[in-house]
């Protein structure tokens, strides 16, 4: 062994070896993502499959329909009546509704506050509690008065309620059915959620009057357009970008198939061919999905819960109607209704790239986690190097050019001599930095959702000015007594890097995505260096750097959001929702996207183009004569 | 209350002439909304406590008896719970809730022994005959799920002051068992005329276990009548409340299919009413139901057994509800008019049918006329955890007092499993409803705290609740990690927590009416905590993973201890192995790089 | 490589750096750091000589691994992974079984009172009837000992269980021809003779002798037959049991022997009214019990103690429902589902007296039954009696009942048919005992070859009590053959074996084997072991080193 680490010492002392990381990080980078292309292939990607046996999709007779489809109607009508009125006459309607149907009803009052913009509404759910049953288990039936997108949920809601009657009927459910109706779907159910489990905050949110036992799983049903459909399309994402087990969407996929005859979609892949590209814009959007980490439907707020939860979407014109949906979740509760454990048998972490193709956490996971190593990398690499002095710097080059034989051979003697660091500065600068980015995360949170625009523009702008700000800064106070030498770079650099690969690597384990896009888009951080000499290849750089900064890329996102995404909106407005979400998210769900940006992406990039707009003095000459007096 | 006693102290009455003849059963039925019926069964027998102790039995079961004299039980209760009573609907429970148990099993006990360990023996001894004679599992109730009681349990029985002295309570509850057709086999056997004749020949498992709330309760207590030899009782009764839009489906097509269009009960009244379009209104109006129907059988005369004066059957309905019956039978009626008994003659069959009372057109019926309606209960209780995660949780019970003027004082029971570890000092009392009330409502606090795999956690709380008021009662715990071997197959399911017990005391005021004068019980429902479950499939794994760590960390401190580090031109010679060959490698690149730099300069 | 690891080689080249300055041949220190980092070096230099401390240091480290190791690992182990056996007395156990210590074949003592006759004429009686019992051919080992009671004074009240071992007491009184007849109610063979056919002193045969001893062997014919029985099926080996009965006895004796009752100190009888019907719903069983049964219980009490419970049950229909039962139907008669017929806890063995009220009767096709009752081997006997007019069953209906329950209860019992009921049942007490002296040996024996068999399996401490109280006991009973209280002891040594043999941490004990432990431990031991042992060989090699240095100096 010391044998071994003798070895390791030369090969430390070894100029080339000294060479290599650069070339070692970039090619994590490169594996990296060439790793994640590589999913979906078929030797990568596995098919999927039921692993949890007491679920037994599909095994079982649905036989809603029927007479049922005359009460559905008239549940429509009574819908439609309630569209225009306030949510308490809603409530107060469907309450009725639900007495008559004999089941226990409870209310719930919610206030929250976000971005200048307060949200309140009132939930009103029902409890069927199961015949011979107590309330041990329970399974939530989601059907939000408005979806997502603001649309009328007028068949969804008339569907659950005509479903909870009919579910009324059997005498084999082991466990409670509730069903939660929303007035939205966005903080309806969280705040629902977080009272059912008493993780809420009692000024804004009130607790629930009536409960049943633990959550087994919540299925929501969001169907506003009228008319038959075609597929059903399976909406999954949780906030923060954690995932219901895989077993719950393999059912549900596999009795819409198998059973029910009607196709199911993820991700608004309404297309799929089973083939690559298909499946890799299913995985890129999914992982978009992800990585952003907001609540992609009402059942979202479910999951950090550990509720397994979907959404239901049908979509397209087809030949199915509401009772061929009714029965989907007819057949999956009865599949939950199985379940004599909570679900823990298949995956909670996977990558879906068709509806009957997923990738494990186990083959995904080194691909961020080699981005993550490519900082981490480059970071102990400049440790080592700043270890010792510089020979071959450029700015050493230029002087030692007139440098008689004798000066070359002291420098040759110099090469390699171990060089005292110089931690303050590097390290202030960092920490510094990371402080700075507790203000952009407070401003954007709290400001009020018209001035959002504005103060983001100022913002990038600022932003813009920065780093040369603090390289010149630096430059002023260092140069006095001694100036600031390219080991300072390095130094602050590498622990700049350092910080990002941990952060990076610790987060590609809870939300694998954001890791990973977040690490893309901060790989030219670990190439950035003190350009003094050549002034091109320094703008160059900091351009790069610039077009690659979080403010650039939320720009951008908002942009593309605001051309490709539904509805057309101008940039500002894009720029405007996307900073209101973000800020909606942090406050209701606790998503912590934000922080990810401007806590730990933003202040690398800071460090970053300081590193590149450096300036640094010729530091080696005082520091060799101190070494050598 | 009051209709309830209305025909349950008469039964007291008769039944204190009944011991004469030994046994004494009668079916009360009651009609509940949202369609419910409850039907409560009772069946009572005696012997004289000499004939006992010669161990001759005619009406007590031998079975139970022999066990009883084996572990010397001088009280014995035993509860098989399903459901829940759904007391918001349907009121006051059956028997004051004296007769039932938290879901499960539930079995508590009055052992005659000297010390404690002999109670332990015997109660050890005791449930392991129970759980052979009822196919339960009952052998499980072992220390960790047994508990003294303190102030909730209180015997029934008349005890000469000589036991009494050396009488053990001990009670167990197993909540995770589910009650099952194989409880009610031997429950039956029990009863002299079996399955055959009488009353008990309308119980069948199929639709007693379909019910939604059902609970079958055995009584062993001695009774001492003042005038009589004393005589040890036994009292069997099940209470269930069935679905009578359920149960009424035949046994051979069980499925609700929708009902086709023209069967479906429409309120017509709605605007866009149709014939594709229906609002349903099965729901307000009740149903029609028959006896035979309700119960997939007819009941089959009377049990020759009993006393003949004492009608088998009697229904709680107003005298507005009509009620037809087969032929032969005489009714009597009750003078509070809410009540009316049957009596059949003792071979023929009986049956029992209550039309639908339309609810409107001419001599319209208001539920009033349908159906008695529910006193409200002393107490509503309820519970549920609090919390998430896998480290710690809290528990919330919610008790309100509906009564407007009077106060109820009651004892709150816990039994935690001892992998609960609850903190005391966080057992707080919230209450609502009522303004200016500033004194603490728990007035008594037992407190047994629990020791790992060796017994649970007992608390009971004597608390009184003002009128109209609602009481949050919390406290927090803390979730220990088991060993490997103590998870039960499905561990991901989670570990069921009994219910709390609940003794309302009979309240000592003067005036107070007779529901409140008696003791009467309450039970919450049944609790699911989820533990932190390891995953089951690779105990080798993590084995030799860890010893693989424990090597290396050994190796490199060994190494590091006994090697000695010098200079890497001083170590022996170079040549020796593979490392060797690198380092000699690595040098004489080295060498070819420098020389190239010199020829640069 | 981590930092700390890596900063410790720098300390440790540094050291280096020391030793070669301070070392004879040292060049220029800028060459040296020079050629350190890149060049390889031109001449190599010897380590610099370590300081003895150091060498004692790492010396010592090693050792203390090694004692570690032996003396904390090693033991502890050992004793976590070995099986604890207590060690068995094998020899003598199995000694027992093959029934070396004590063959349960013994002489009875027969006493002969002859107040007539002087004592001359009854020593030379008895002499000639021994010698004519002993020439008998068909009765060997069971040997018959004739003896005179000391005191033969004229007083006829001698209460024969005086003695308890005298299995049958000869009165021989003047008459004018030879007959002989059992006392009814005590174990006594009354024998008149002629007084002429007392035989003359110097006599050797005689035909009153050989007539006394046909009696004598008739009288214990059936015991003989049965013993044998037992000898021939028990473990111990043929050569030392006496071969007696015919092959017809045998099976008829094996018959008998299955249906008799497991032997217990107590048995537990169960009676039962059962009725298909609503009625009869009671019974006078008590009244009937103490008037037909107690003499019999009574009777056997030195032997069994008797707990009784009774029952009534309606509504319990038969498991066979035909008018007239054949002899198949009478094993599925019993309805084994409905019929609450559990035995009663607490240890004792549940013999159930079934009395059946319906107007069902059996087909006489078989000899043993009667048209009313059968008996059930092992577990009791049922009777069929027609429907009582009312609803109660006075006690002279029963009294029918209770006689056949007390005749099957004695044949469960096992006792032997022939000879008085006293004789038949200290008949009984030596059978039992025997039974169970061989019934205990057997499973000592069978737990020592387990134990042989078996290296792995661990035997508890209380499996060495059981054995030592079972063969204490064995002991005792040896001693006393025959009498009541060996019955007791054979009772609790047959216990004893019993529980020693069926001991659950025994049978729990799980194979667990060692090549499985090996499996998951090896990737520790291997790692671990591995440096040890080459620390150990280094550190050894380097001592014999520095002796063969100091050799060479000195």
């Amino acid at each position: 062994m010391p044998r071994l680490l003798s070895t390791a010492l030369l090969m430390r002392r070894d100029p080339r070896l000294l060479k290599l990381p650069p070339y070692l990080s970039l090619l994590c980078i490169v594996v990296g993502v060439a790793w994640l292309l590589m999913l979906p292939l078929d030797d990568y990607s596995r098919r999927t499959y039921i692993s949890e046996n007491a679920l037994l999709p599909g095994q079982v007779h649905t036989y809603f329909g029927g007479s049922d489809q005359n009460v559905f109607r008239a549940y429509r009508h009574e819908v439609d009546a309630l569209k225009d009125k306030s949510n308490t006459e809603i409530n107060d309607e469907l309450e009725n509704i639900f007495r008559g149907i004999g089941l226990k009803v409870g209310r719930q009052n919610y206030t929250y506050h976000s971005a200048g913009n307060t949200y309140s509404g009132e939930n009103v759910y029902a409890i069927l509690q199961a015949p011979r049953g107590d309330a041990t288990e329970a399974i939530v039936l989601v059907a939000a008065w408005k979806n997502v997108k603001d649309e009328f949920n007028r068949n969804g809601l008339a569907l659950a309620l005509a479903l909870t009657r009919y579910f009324r009927r059997w005498s084999l459910w082991s466990k409670d059915i509730i069903l939660v109706i929303p007035p939205d779907s966005r903080m309806g159910t969280q705040a629902w959620v977080d009272a059912y489990h008493d993780a809420h905050d009692a000024s804004r949110v009130a607790s629930l009057p009536i409960k049943s036992g633990a959550l087994q799983g919540a299925i929501a049903v969001d169907y506003p357009q009228d008319g038959r459909f075609e597929s059903v399309h399976v909406v999954y994402d949780g906030v923060n970008g954690q995932l219901p087990n895989l077993d719950l969407i393999n059912s549900v996929v596999n009795i819409a198939s198998g059973q029910m005859g009607m196709g199911s979609s993820l991700q608004q892949m309404w297309r799929h061919s089973d083939k690559y590209d298909d499946r890799l814009k299913t995985m890129l959007r999914g992982m978009l999905n992800q990585g952003l980490g907001h609540a992609a439907g009402p059942h979202s707020c479910f999951i950090p819960y550990h509720v397994d939860a979907i959404t239901l979407q049908p979509v397209g014109q087809g030949w199915h109607d509401e009772m061929g949906l009714g029965r989907l979740v007819e057949g999956t509760f009865r599949s939950l209704n199985n379940l004599l454990e909570h679900l823990h048998q298949s995956f909670f972490f996977y990558l879906l790239m068709h509806k009957e193709r997923f990738v494990s956490i186990g083959t995904y996971l080194p691909s961020a986690m080699l981005i993550a190593a490519n900082f981490t990398i480059m970071a102990i690499f400049l440790w080592i190097k700043s270890g010792h002095v510089e020979i071959n710097s450029p700015s050493k080059e230029t002087k030692s050019k007139p440098a008689t034989t004798e000066t070359s051979k002291a420098v040759e003697e110099k090469r390699g001599a171990a060089a005292e660091r110089d931690l303050l500065l590097p390290l202030s600068l960092v920490a510094g930095c990371q402080f700075l980015g507790a203000l952009p995360l407070f401003i954007f949170n709290h400001t009020p959702s018209n001035l959002l625009a504005p103060i983001f523009a100022i913002f990038s702008l600022i932003n813009l000015t920065l780093p040369p700000l603090f390289s010149h800064l630096l430059q002023a106070r260092r140069a006095q007594d001694k100036p600031i030498t390219l080991q300072h770079y390095n130094l602050s650099k590498s622990f700049s890097l350092l910080l990002l690969g941990m952060f990076l690597s610790s987060l590609a384990t809870l939300n694998f995505s954001l890791a990973f896009l977040v690490g893309l888009l901060a790989t030219p951080l670990s190439f950035t260096r003190p350009w003094p000499g050549n002034a091109i290849a320094q703008y160059a750089y900091i351009a790069l750097l610039n077009l690659v900064s979080p403010t650039t890329v939320i720009a951008a996102g908002a942009a593309a959001w605001a051309r490709y995404g539904q509805g057309e909106m101008g940039v500002v407005q894009a720029v405007t929702e996307v900073l209101e979400e973000a800020a909606f998210g942090w406050d209701v769900w606790g998503m912590y996207t934000p922080l990810v940006i401007w806590c730990v992406w933003w202040p690398a990039w800071l460090v970053g183009s300081v590193v590149v707009l450096g300036q640094p003095g010729t530091a080696i000459k005082g520091d060799t004569k101190k070494k050598v007096l | 209350m009051r209709s309830f006693l209305s025909y349950i102290i008469p039964l007291f009455l008769l039944s204190c002439q009944v011991f004469a003849s030994d046994y004494y059963e009668q079916l009360n039925l009651k009609p509940l909304p949202h369609s419910a019926l409850l039907a409560s069964f009772d069946f009572r027998s005696n012997t004289s406590l000499s004939q006992f102790e010669a161990q001759n039995f005619r009406y007590f079961p031998r079975s139970l008896g022999q066990i009883l004299q084996h572990v010397g039980t001088r009280e014995l209760h035993l509860r098989f719970s399903l459901g829940r009573w759904d007391a918001a609907s349907w009121g006051a429970r059956p028997w004051d809730g004296t007769k039932e148990g938290g879901t499960g099993v539930e079995l508590w006990a009055w052992l005659e022994a000297d010390t404690d360990e002999e109670a332990d023996h015997k109660w050890l001894t005791l449930t392991n005959a129970l759980s052979g004679l009822f196919c339960a599992s009952l052998n499980f109730i072992d220390g960790t799920r047994t508990t003294r009681p303190v102030m909730s349990f209180i015997s029934e029985g008349d005890h000469p002051n000589s036991t009494l002295a050396n009488m053990h309570l001990l009670h167990g509850i197993l909540p995770r068992e589910v009650v099952c057709t194989e409880n009610l086999t031997p429950f039956l056997k029990l009863l002299p005329c079996k399955g055959k004749a009488g009353i008990s020949s309308l119980l069948d498992g199929h639709k007693l276990f379909d019910a939604s709330w059902q609970s079958m309760a055995i009584d062993i207590r001695p009774v001492c009548p003042s005038d009589q030899e004393c005589v040890l009782e036994i009292e069997q009764t099940i209470d269930m409340v069935l679905d009578i839009e359920r149960s009424k489906r035949p046994r051979d097509n069980p499925i609700p299919r929708p009902p086709p269009g023209h069967d479906l009960k429409c309120n017509s009244s709605k605007p866009y009413h149709a014939g594709d379009t229906c609002f349903p209104a099965d729901s307000i109006e009740g149903q029609e139901w028959a006896l035979d129907q309700v119960f997939g059988k007819t009941m089959k005369g009377t049990c020759p057994l009993t006393d003949p004066d004492v009608p088998p059957v009697c229904i709680q309905a107003p005298d507005s509800r009509d009620v037809y019956t087969s032929a032969g039978v005489t009714e009597l009626k009750t003078p509070s008019g809410l009540s009316r008994c049957y009596k059949v003659p003792s071979d023929s069959e009986f049956s029992l049918v209550l039309p639908r009372m339309s609810h409107e057109g001419e001599n319209a019926k208001t539920n009033a006329d349908e159906m008695v309606e529910p006193e409200t209960p002393l107490l509503y209780a309820e519970r549920s955890f609090t919390g998430h995660g896998q480290e710690r949780g809290g528990v919330q019970s919610i008790l309100t007092n509906p009564s407007p003027d009077t106060e109820v004082e009651f004892i709150y029971m816990e039994t935690l499993p001892w992998f609960m570890r609850i903190y005391l000092h966080t057992l707080k009392t919230r209450i609502e409803g009522i303004s200016g009330f500033n004194e603490d409502v728990v007035k008594e606090i037992y407190y047994r705290p629990a020791l790992d795999r060796a017994r649970g956690t007992q608390l009971e709380l004597r608390m009184r609740i003002p009128p109209a008021s609602t009481v949050f009662l919390t406290y927090d715990f803390e979730k220990s990690i088991l060993r490997y071997t103590e998870y039960p197959p499905d561990a991901n399911r989670g570990f069921d927590v009994a219910a709390s017990v609940i003794t309302i005391l009979p309240s000592t005021a003067p005036n107070a009416p007779p529901a409140r004068r008696k003791t009467s019980n309450l039970r919450t429902t049944s609790l699911l905590l989820s533990l932190p479950t390891p995953d089951f499939s690779m105990p080798y794994n993590v084995i030799i993973f860890t010893s693989t760590a424990v090597a290396v960390a050994f190796g490199g401190l060994y190494n590091i201890l006994v090697r000695r580090f010098v200079a890497a031109d001083e170590g022996p010679a170079v040549a020796g192995g593979l490392k060797g060959k690198i380092i000699a490698g690595v040098s004489k690149l080295a060498a070819m790089f420098k020389g190239a730099k010199g020829k640069v300069e | 490589m981590s930092s700390p690891l890596a900063d410790r080689l720098d300390h440790g080249v540094a050291s280096g750096i020391d030793a070669s300055a301070s070392a004879p041949a040292a060049e220029a220190d800028d060459n040296q750091v020079s050629n350190r980092s890149s060049q390889p070096p031109a001449v190599r230099k010897l380590p610099p000589p370590e300081s003895s401390a150091d060498t004692r240091r790492r010396s010592l480290v090693v050792a203390s691994f090694w004692f570690i190791v032996l003396c904390l690992g090693l033991p502890i182990w050992w004793k976590t992974t070995t099986i604890y056996r207590a060690n068995l007395p094998l020899s003598q156990m199995t000694d027992w079984a093959d029934g070396k210590t004590c063959s349960p074949v013994f002489p009875l003592q027969v006493s002969v009172e002859a107040p007539a006759l002087q004592d001359g004429e009854a020593q030379n009686l008895m002499r000639i009837t021994q010698y004519a019992l002993e020439t008998m051919t068909d009765f060997p080992g069971y040997r018959l000992q004739l003896e005179m009671p000391q005191t033969t004074t004229a007083d006829q009240t001698t209460d024969p269980s005086r003695e308890s071992n005298t299995a049958l007491t000869i009165r021989l009184q003047p008459g004018d021809v030879a007959a002989s007849t059992l006392h009814p109610h005590l174990p006594v063979l009354e024998v008149t003779y002629p007084p002429s056919s007392i035989p003359s002193p110097e006599s050797s045969s005689n035909g009153f002798a050989t007539y006394l001893a046909t009696q004598l062997r008739s009288t214990f014919a059936e015991e003989q037959a049965i013993m044998s029985y037992l000898l021939a099926t028990s473990s111990i080996p043929s050569d030392q049991q006496p071969q007696g009965s015919s092959l017809d006895t045998t099976e008829s004796l094996s018959k008998r022997m299955t249906r008799s009752l497991k032997y217990s100190g107590t048995y537990h009888l169960t009676f039962s009214l059962f009725t298909s019907g609503p009625a009869p719903s009671s019974w006078d069983i008590e009244a009937a019990i103490d008037q037909y049964m107690k003499p019999v219980l009574d009777m056997l009490k030195p032997i069994h103690n008797f707990t009784i419970d009774t029952q009534v049950q309606l509504y319990a229909a038969p498991g066979v429902h035909s008018q007239v039962l054949s002899k198949e139907d009478l094993s599925s008669f019993i309805n084994a589902a409905e019929w609450p017929l559990s035995p009663g806890i607490g240890g004792a063995p549940t013999v159930n007296f079934v009395v059946f009220t319906g107007n069902q009767t059996i087909g006489m096709d078989s000899e043993t039954e009667t048209s009313q009752s059968w008996l059930i081997p092992q577990w009791g006997s049922v009777y069929l009696l027609s429907p009582p007019p009312a609803t109660h069953v006075p006690s002279d209906l029963l009294k029918q009942p209770i006689l056949t329950f007390t005749s099957h209860l004695l044949s469960l019992l096992g006792t032997p048919q022939s000879g008085s009921l006293p004789m038949r049942l200290s008949t009984l007490t030596r059978i039992r005992s025997a039974d169970l002296l061989l019934r205990a040996s057997s499973s000592l024996g069978s737990l020592a070859r387990l134990s042989l068999a078996l290296p792995s399996i661990s035997i508890p401490s209380s499996v060495a009590d059981g054995v030592a109280k079972s063969m204490h006991h064995l002991e005792l009973a040896c001693a006393n053959l025959g009498s009541t209280e060996s019955l007791e002891h054979a009772r609790i040594a047959e216990a004893e074996a019993e529980r020693a043999f069926f001991e659950k941490s025994m049978v729990g004990q799980l194979y667990f084997p060692d090549e499985h432990k090996v499996t998951v431990y090896l990737p520790l031991l291997g790692p671990v072991g591995v440096p040890l042992v080459m620390g150990l060989l280094s550190e050894l090699k380097a001592w014999r080193q520095r002796r063969q240095q100091k050799a060479k100096l000195s």
